[in-house]
């Protein structure tokens, strides 16, 4: 709770300091309150207001969810120096935005109530439709900003139908009581109930853009500027399925109604995603469609609805998010500041900067799973666990979708080390640019060595 | 089927006759009024209603977004102030708690009307 004080007074700074001009300071004003409200988080043990309501629960499962989701963003935000010129009148709109659209995310990923998880979707979203619209003479952005509010309302109208059904059937808001109710009734719930669960769950795999509700994603991704689909593609889909996890796991202990729900989506998320993602040329696209495949497999440990699932999909999202921050990083240095977007402006990187080829390298080779990388272990924890618990062909689906992943990432990796550069433009990247990429792929190495030691934060 | 049935008879037709009756009612009304009233059309009768004011020009001109700008605004703290009233009715069984939570609150929206005030929303001209 103190770290969500902390970063709403945060917020609140960053505009004042925007509007006084003490524009400087703005980056480090934030990245000093993050910390502050990571350590907060870290340290929460007692959960002082909001535990006698039941309203919002700061577990060890949201406490390891919550300090990912402030890591990330202050990766995000090391990240903005020299991406942020559109924005340049409105920097510290988008900033103070981003700030409060993480507060959704804390609430999405620590609520005990249906309610707290309803107001930390809508805190989360509404500022992402701004954030996303926020290249405001851009045409593309615009589009995709409109594109996201319509379907992210019609979305949330699910969602909130979802509740009300939930809430018809068992006559409470509250995450115990909800579950009490399902474990006396023993499967007799009554349908009502069921649909209220699949329509919530519906409305949460549209924030994780899981396939058939993922049309939004690719235009959305493509047109808002680039640092916000970083934070969309890392920290939204931390907060998703953080949320998705702790709906799965903590509610219902033994429920299979959206089994056959989940089956559906994970395997259609995993190929829709794949094989779109072979034919794109533009790098932004075709991180947005991996970024769906990546939701698929996350599905799988929401499907093989386990006590292991909390952690696996933690450590996947680490990985996950790592990754794409090297990539969002690397590609907004090289090519986005030239209004470049197609995978032929990595030609020849490892010429001309050798050191961030290979960070990207391992990034890319992170994402496709290939061990010693975080994403590794990020997937075979997954598809352990779902062979423990015997679900065969699901696995092998995703294995095979793994293969085909492989082909766009090493079609980057060859562009980067075998293909001959043509602009020569000299890079010259900022030195938290450059903090960002390193340390996430250094971090990334580790996971993959010592993966256990995560495992102890749950 | 039986139990369809049951919930049919039970449920359904009740709603059936309620909404025949509703719309019965509406298109009998109008139909009446349509017909059984008198019509004398005047100059004045005809003409769309302005407030009292006669109406000048096209009402779909295009007018500036600043309208729009102060009309969200004005409804935003609007609502905000609504409120204060519950609080002031019940300003004293809340006490010194729902004092200083209410300060809470109005120092928040404060701090956004003085953004609003310093961001240049409310300039008219520029």
């Amino acid at each position: 709770m103190s770290a969500i004080i902390t970063l709403s007074v945060l917020g609140i700074l960053v505009l004042y300091l925007g509007i006084f001009n003490f524009k400087k300071v703005l980056l480090p004003v934030i990245l000093l309150g993050l910390t502050v409200a990571f350590v907060l988080l870290a340290t929460n043990t007692g959960n002082v207001l909001a535990a006698d309501m039941h309203m919002l629960v700061f577990d060890a499962p949201a406490r390891a969810f919550g300090c990912l989701l402030i890591l990330i963003t202050a990766g995000v935000f090391c990240l903005t120096p020299g991406n942020m010129e559109y924005a340049t009148k409105f920097r510290q709109d988008v900033f103070g935005l981003m700030i409060f659209s993480l507060i959704g995310g804390i609430m999405m990923i620590s609520y005990g109530n249906l309610i707290t998880l309803f107001l930390g979707i809508e805190t989360l979203s509404i500022p992402l439709y701004v954030m996303v619209g926020s290249k405001r003479s851009d045409l593309k952005s615009n589009e995709a900003a409109m594109k996201y509010f319509l379907l992210g309302a019609f979305a949330t109208g699910f969602l909130l139908l979802g509740i009300a059904l939930i809430y018809g059937a068992t006559g409470s808001f509250d995450f115990r009581v909800i579950a009490e109710q399902c474990l006396t009734l023993q499967g007799n719930v009554s349908s009502w109930f069921e649909i209220g669960v699949l329509l919530l769950l519906i409305g949460l795999s549209f924030k994780v853009s899981a396939a058939p509700f993922h049309f939004w994603a690719p235009d959305v991704y493509d047109g808002a500027p680039t640092i916000v689909t970083t934070y969309m593609s890392t920290v939204v889909k931390i907060a998703g399925f953080g949320a998705l996890v702790r709906f799965t796991r903590g509610g219902f202990p033994d429920m299979h109604v959206f089994g056959q729900f989940t089956f559906i989506l994970a395997i259609l998320t995993m190929t829709i995603g794949n094989f779109v993602a072979t034919q794109q040329k533009s790098i932004k696209r075709m991180l947005a469609y991996s970024s769906i495949a990546h939701a698929g497999y996350m599905l799988i440990a929401i499907h093989c609805s386990t006590n292991a699932s909390l952690v696996n999909i933690f450590i996947y999202a680490f990985a996950y998010s790592l990754a794409s921050l090297v990539m969002f990083g690397v590609f907004m240095a090289i090519a986005d500041k030239y209004e470049l977007a197609d995978i032929d402006s990595f030609n020849g990187l490892s010429k001309k900067n050798p050191l961030v080829a290979i960070c990207a390298a391992i990034a890319l080779l992170s994402m496709a799973g290939i061990p010693i990388t975080a994403g590794f272990f990020g997937k075979y924890y997954i598809f352990a666990s779902a062979i423990d618990s015997n679900y065969f062909l699901i696995v092998i689906i995703a294995m095979l979708n793994s293969l085909v992943s492989l082909y766009y990432y090493l079609k980057l990796i060859i562009a980067m080390f075998f293909k001959e550069g043509s602009n020569d433009v000299s890079e010259k990247i900022p030195a938290l640019h450059y903090f960002v990429i390193f340390g996430c792929t250094a971090l990334n190495i580790l996971i993959g060595l010592y993966p256990n030691n995560l495992m102890m934060l749950f | 089927m039986m139990i369809f049935l049951v919930a049919f008879t039970k449920y359904l037709i009740p709603l059936i006759i309620q909404l025949l009756v509703v719309l019965g009612f509406v298109f009998t009304t109008v139909a009446a009024s349509q017909y059984l009233g008198p019509k004398r059309k005047t100059a004045g009768k005809l003409e769309s209603f302005e407030s009292g004011l006669d109406a000048v020009g096209n009402a779909r001109v295009p007018f500036s977004v600043k309208y729009f700008l102060a009309a969200i605004l004005f409804v935003l703290f609007d609502v905000e102030i609504i409120f204060l009233y519950p609080w002031a009715v019940n300003f004293k069984e809340l006490g010194w708690q729902g004092f200083v939570e209410m300060l809470m609150f109005i120092v928040f929206f404060t701090l956004g009307f003085f953004y609003v005030l310093k961001k240049g929303a409310l300039k008219w001209d520029d």
